[in-house]
């Protein structure tokens, strides 16, 4: 019996040791295990949950005298070595914008030209006359954006001194008012991984 | 006589390449590639039929971007990049004792090629100068990140990797044979003379690479990481005026001025060919036996137009590629040396024993050890023999003449109002020239 227990004693140590699978650095639980070295959907989410939380109870958004920002959607750099939308992580900060009800997002104008081609489209339609005209979007009546978000993510690999991999992500954020050219808040989450050294991250 | 059963089924299964080795279909792509065919008949075969699908599908990555088919080019290097990922990097220990085995009972050439480090580096610097063409600047970022994190792991890779096979062939019941000094001494002067002036790259790093990521975060108006990658191109070569000079630009980049850079990839590089050593065997006590034994080498590739040149500028060695070449060569040297002995030894007492049981079976003992005594000469064969670049600026011209190394006009390139460019200049010979000019 004492032998048995020895033997799966010894079994345990051997592949607990051997565990290269990825995990987070910090004080993430033990249950929760990243898939990836690289950038997954958890990821995004808890990097956008804290920026959300931090912007909404930043006041950046709190208008003087009222009434909601005009929010327009900058260039977000992916300067990491994986292929992934921004998108991902942009597109949840937006839904929390909107629905905290102080600000609103322009999709006339963006970082690549405008986000919906149709605000334009419909313009061009003035001088046709299959359209009844009255229905065309008056002139000067589209909202210029107050402020714009924009944003980095960044890698940063190292080997450890055990012959591991740590990555760390930051997710960084920049809200700038464009009339100041001020920045009205800035944002920072840090995502860190430890895993085998075996392969590349991505 | 259990060696040789194991031997033979191994050799049945893994079919002629064993005899034949990789020579002839290598030659037929290398002048497919510089005669610029545009058919990927050859390399889909490849592929299709699985038959080394990491070395073709990087060579096809070449044909496709010679051929200014950027998308497909990607996709072959794309399947390049999974497969040094699944199959060599992550290669299961099962896996790896079956091509140890084979390489010892038969030779490499049996086994699926693994490629060097320097290939997993010029692999995404390809890709991200392919997506710079095709105006993707996002993925562009992320493949020369890529390459700059390979960079990085390339001393690592070689510290771990010879540490491992080390440890291996020291199980060998044959090493101490291998590694007799007599033996090893008749091997390595013969390569002497190939290693004579070799001066590699610090850490096995490509400057190219660096370079040319630095050069692309400036096009891309990152001038802080353009400098921070350009310094260290820098510092690879102090004496480089022009990795110098775009250093200092990026420094201080006067966006009212224009500017044209034009790189120039040139030539072939070295490639891989098979010699035949005869070394001496101590196989048995005080008796020494000659035997031939099949190594790679490396054969000078050959340039195309020593240099360009701009308004009576030329353009400047950035990185040598057959230096790169040969330095990883070298390090890999004692691992492919031991193998092949390991082969020589194994096969030289087979045929011993088999000898002394009937004649026929020492002649077919024989037989087996000369056809499959070949070297694996495999490599990524279509890559230039050096990097060269040159920066000149613009002021109001349109129009860019560049120049061969006669001073004969080889290229006219036009620059639209306002832009900067990148004209990348590709020649494998002095027949041709392929031009992938950016605007930016």
């Amino acid at each position: 019996m004492k032998k048995l227990l020895l033997l799966l004693v010894f079994v345990g140590v051997v592949f607990v040791g051997c565990s290269k699978e990825p995990r987070y650095v910090g004080e993430k639980s033990l249950e929760d295990v990243p898939v990836t070295m690289g950038i997954d959907r958890k990821d995004f989410e808890r990097a956008a949950n804290e920026a959300i939380e931090d912007l909404l109870k930043s006041g950046a958004l709190d208008r003087k005298g009222g009434g909601r920002y005009v929010v327009a959607i900058s260039k977000v750099v992916n300067d990491t070595t994986q292929r992934i939308d921004t998108d991902m992580l942009i597109k949840k900060i937006r839904i929390a914008m909107l629905k905290s009800g102080k600000a609103v997002i322009t999709t006339a104008v963006g970082a690549n030209g405008a986000e919906e081609k149709m605000t334009e489209e419909v313009r061009k339609l003035r001088q046709n006359d299959e359209f009844k005209q009255n229905t065309i979007a008056k002139k000067g009546t589209i909202y210029a954006p107050d402020l714009a978000l924009s944003g980095k993510i960044i890698q940063r690999t190292v080997k450890t001194y055990n012959d591991e991999q740590l990555v760390e992500y930051y997710f960084q954020l920049t809200l700038t008012h464009l009339e100041s050219g001020l920045a009205f808040w800035e944002g920072e989450s840090v995502i860190g991984k430890l895993g085998s050294n075996d392969s590349v991250t991505w | 006589m259990r060696t040789l059963l194991v031997t033979s089924i191994i050799f049945l299964f893994a079919g002629c390449s064993a005899i034949t080795g990789h020579k002839e279909a290598l030659n037929r792509f290398n002048a497919e590639v510089i005669n610029t065919t545009c058919r990927y008949d050859f390399i889909e075969k490849k592929i299709k039929n699985k038959d080394d699908v990491l070395l073709w599908s990087e060579q096809g990555g070449v044909q496709a971007r010679d051929c200014y088919d950027y998308n497909r080019s990607n996709n072959y290097f794309d399947i390049a990049e999974n497969l040094f990922k699944y199959d060599v990097d992550l290669e299961s220990k099962a896996s790896q004792f079956k091509n140890k085995t084979s390489s010892i009972l038969v030779n490499n050439n049996v086994n699926d090629y693994k490629g060097n480090v320097y290939e997993k580096i010029m692999l995404n610097t390809y890709k991200g100068l392919n997506y710079i063409s095709l105006n993707d600047f996002a993925n562009a970022r992320v493949e020369f990140n890529r390459a700059l994190d390979r960079q990085r792991r390339a001393k690592e890779y070689f510290e771990k990797e010879i540490e491992e096979a080390k440890k291996k062939s020291e199980e060998n019941k044959n090493i101490k044979i291998a590694k007799n000094p007599q033996t090893q001494k008749a091997i390595y002067d013969a390569y002497a003379e190939l290693f004579e002036d070799l001066k590699g790259y610090k850490d096995f790093v490509n400057p190219f690479t660096t370079y040319i990521s630095g050069l692309f975060f400036m096009m891309d108006k990152d001038y802080k990481k353009a400098r921070e990658t350009l310094k260290f191109a820098y510092a690879m070569d102090k004496n480089n005026s022009q990795v110098k000079s775009d250093f200092k630009l990026s420094e201080n980049f006067d966006s009212s001025k224009r500017y044209v850079w034009i790189i120039y990839e040139n030539g072939l590089s070295m490639q891989k060919t098979e010699w035949n050593l005869n070394i001496p065997l101590f196989l048995f006590t005080n008796k020494v036996y000659y035997a031939g034994i099949a190594l790679p080498t490396l054969k000078e590739g050959r340039s195309s137009y020593e240099y360009l040149e701009v308004e009576g500028k030329k353009t400047q060695l950035v990185a040598d590629m057959d230096r790169i070449i040969k330095a990883e060569f070298k390090k890999r040297l004692p691992m492919i040396v031991t193998e092949a002995l390991l082969n020589t030894i194994v096969k030289t007492y087979t045929q011993y024993e088999l000898n002394k049981n009937s004649e026929l079976g020492g002649f077919l003992g024989m037989l087996y050890g000369a056809m499959t005594n070949r070297a694996d000469i495999r490599s990524w064969s279509t890559l230039p023999k050096n990097f060269q670049s040159l920066r000149v600026e613009l002021k109001d011209k349109e129009v860019v003449t560049i120049k061969d190394d006669r001073g004969k006009i080889l290229l006219i390139q036009s620059v639209k109002k306002g832009k900067n460019a990148l004209i990348y200049v590709r020649s494998y010979d002095r027949r041709e020239v392929r031009v992938h000019k950016i605007e930016f």
